[in-house]
């Protein structure tokens, strides 16, 4: 069974079309890169995952449902940026929001969540910054805190859109080994625009520039990289293993 | 100040007035400390100033039309809450000219209480005490009504702080989560409105942004999480209302104004404080030393 898919999936702003006419699987324990030029359509395939965007045409299911029912089962780091920094937050609190949903109760959070939090920091080798105040971290620190903000509800999919930007370069492998280790247990799929960093880790990458194509990670060679962002997308050719489209459609 | 302890023993309708002060001032660090953290002063503001359109349509009914039991904080109240909705809706609605919007509510509101109060006879005396307050009017009725208001955004904001933090932090992942971010967010404002009604019978709908939110951003100086905000602003606010009531006693000067006076010089110096400080750190003396 297939844990993500989209069929034919359009989605355009304003007119504007992002995606057009994407179709994609993600099985369960697969390590998934979004990688594509800024614009390109890997935030909004996010968003459609999540149910945040709806697409004008196609159909997304995750876990073989509308993706707006699926929510409770996937963790979700949002682009750094969204987040201010400087609001005025523990660290348990922020991952407490993790355990948030349609049964939370009202007034403080019970001893069950409480324990859940400090397990997900755990997982991210957090645990000591419990009591810090959210303001006072590090790049590294605040994005392993978004993740586990994101594992405090015990996702089977977790979703991230660029874990590593922020982060210095040690921290940046940090994040990446600890998402290599929580994937034994949960499926990955994250956006990056550093691909050469990334690809040592992952199995699959998805070019995503109005269209998607997969590739195994044995594939992405220097070629493709370098056709990703070192040259005009139109001259890009990795199609020859597929057979079927490039990342540009330019 | 001796001349106003003493005086607070004799008088009556002092005592209210210090007490509507500390009443006001649970709310305003509550919601003073949400405002602040999620950057909403600017909405915060346009509430308060449309606030004047209910309390001129309220006292214009009840003098003028003959509803004697509609007293001025019902009308603001209503007013408050109804800007709330739809200054919600444009915020989470409107994709463009979302400031103007907003701006346009803020004024039209307090144009329509001009119109109103014009209307009414008395004229000058209400405007003025709308505008900037009139804490020592406060009767006994109003106090009731303020604890009234007090208690509902303590109570809420207590029971639904987890969802209301989530909501102002992070809004999107709130509703990933299954919270209704819309819907909190409308909570929010409603609140905000409640409490605006409630600073605006201490200092006036004009000078009520201030002691909403500068409480709060000085506490922000010293405290990393949202509840401390929440309980050292109410502190703060607390020595605002009644430090700046007396202090306007001896001279008899506008008590709403002295309060906001107040409150600007020590927002003022904790900030150039804070900056003194921050400025010792990144440079050192010793860094100067020889060497």
């Amino acid at each position: 069974m297939s844990l993500i898919e989209l069929k034919e999936v359009t989605f355009s702003y304003d007119g504007q079309p992002v995606l057009e006419r994407v179709s994609l699987e993600v099985v369960p324990g697969e390590f998934l890169a979004l990688v594509g030029p800024n614009g390109g359509g890997k935030t909004t395939l996010l968003k459609l995952i999540l149910g945040l965007l709806a697409p004008q045409e196609g159909v997304v299911s995750v876990f073989g449902q509308p993706p707006a029912k699926a929510r409770g089962r996937i963790g979700y780091l949002p682009q750094h940026a969204f987040v201010d920094p400087g609001f005025p937050v523990s660290v348990a609190e922020v991952v407490l929001m993790g355990r948030l949903g349609p049964g939370a109760g009202l007034g403080p959070w019970p001893r069950r969540d409480r324990r859940a939090a400090l397990k997900a920091l755990e997982q991210v080798e957090a645990a000591d910054l419990a009591g810090r105040g959210f303001s006072s971290l590090s790049g590294g620190q605040r994005q392993r805190v978004l993740i586990a903000r994101a594992l405090a509800a015990d996702p089977e999919l977790l979703l991230l859109d660029e874990p590593t930007a922020g982060v210095d370069p040690r921290g940046e492998k940090d994040v990446l080994e600890l998402l290599a280790g929580l994937n034994s247990r949960v499926t990955v799929l994250l956006v990056t625009h550093d691909l050469h960093f990334v690809s040592p880790y992952v199995n699959q990458v998805a070019c995503v520039n109005r269209r998607v194509v997969l590739h195994p990670t044995q594939e992405v060679d220097d070629e493709l990289i370098a056709g990703l962002y070192g040259r005009p997308m139109r001259r890009v050719r990795h199609d020859r293993h597929l057979g079927g489209g490039d990342c540009s459609h330019a | 100040m001796l001349e106003f302890a003493e005086a607070l023993g004799r008088h009556p309708f002092l005592q209210q007035a210090l007490l509507a002060g500390l009443l006001a001032s649970g709310a305003c660090g509550v919601m003073g400390a949400y405002v602040v953290a999620r950057r909403i002063s600017y909405l915060a503001g346009a509430i308060a100033h449309s606030v004047l359109g209910g309390m001129g349509a309220a006292r214009y009914l009840a003098v003028v039309q003959g509803w004697d039991w509609l007293h001025p904080l019902y009308g603001a109240i209503a007013a408050a809450l109804a800007a709330a909705f739809l200054i919600g809706l444009v915020t989470l609605r409107a994709s463009q000219r979302e400031d103007t919007i907003i701006a346009a509510i803020w004024a039209v509101g307090m144009a329509g209480g001009i119109l109103f109060i014009a209307a009414t006879p008395g004229y000058d005396v209400e405007l003025m005490s709308y505008l900037f307050g009139n804490i020592l009017m406060v009767t006994p009725g109003d106090l009731w009504l303020m604890l009234a208001l007090d208690l509902v955004v303590l109570a809420v904001g207590f029971l639904f702080y987890n969802q209301l933090l989530a909501v102002c932090f992070d809004q999107e992942f709130a509703r990933l989560r299954g919270v209704n971010s819309d819907l909190y967010f409308l909570l929010l404002l409603g609140l905000t409105a409640l409490t605006v009604v409630l600073l605006s019978t201490v200092v006036g709908v004009i000078l009520v942004i201030a002691l909403l939110t500068l409480p709060a951003a000085i506490a922000t100086n010293f405290c990393r999480r949202l509840w401390q905000i929440m309980a050292l602003g109410a502190l703060i606010a607390m020595a605002f209302t009644s430090g700046g009531l007396a202090l306007s006693y001896g001279p008899d000067l506008p008590a709403g104004a002295v309060i906001i006076v107040l409150a600007g010089a020590v927002y003022l110096l904790v900030a150039l404080g804070v900056w003194w400080r921050g400025r010792a750190k990144t440079h050192p003396r010793s860094s100067y030393g020889v060497g």
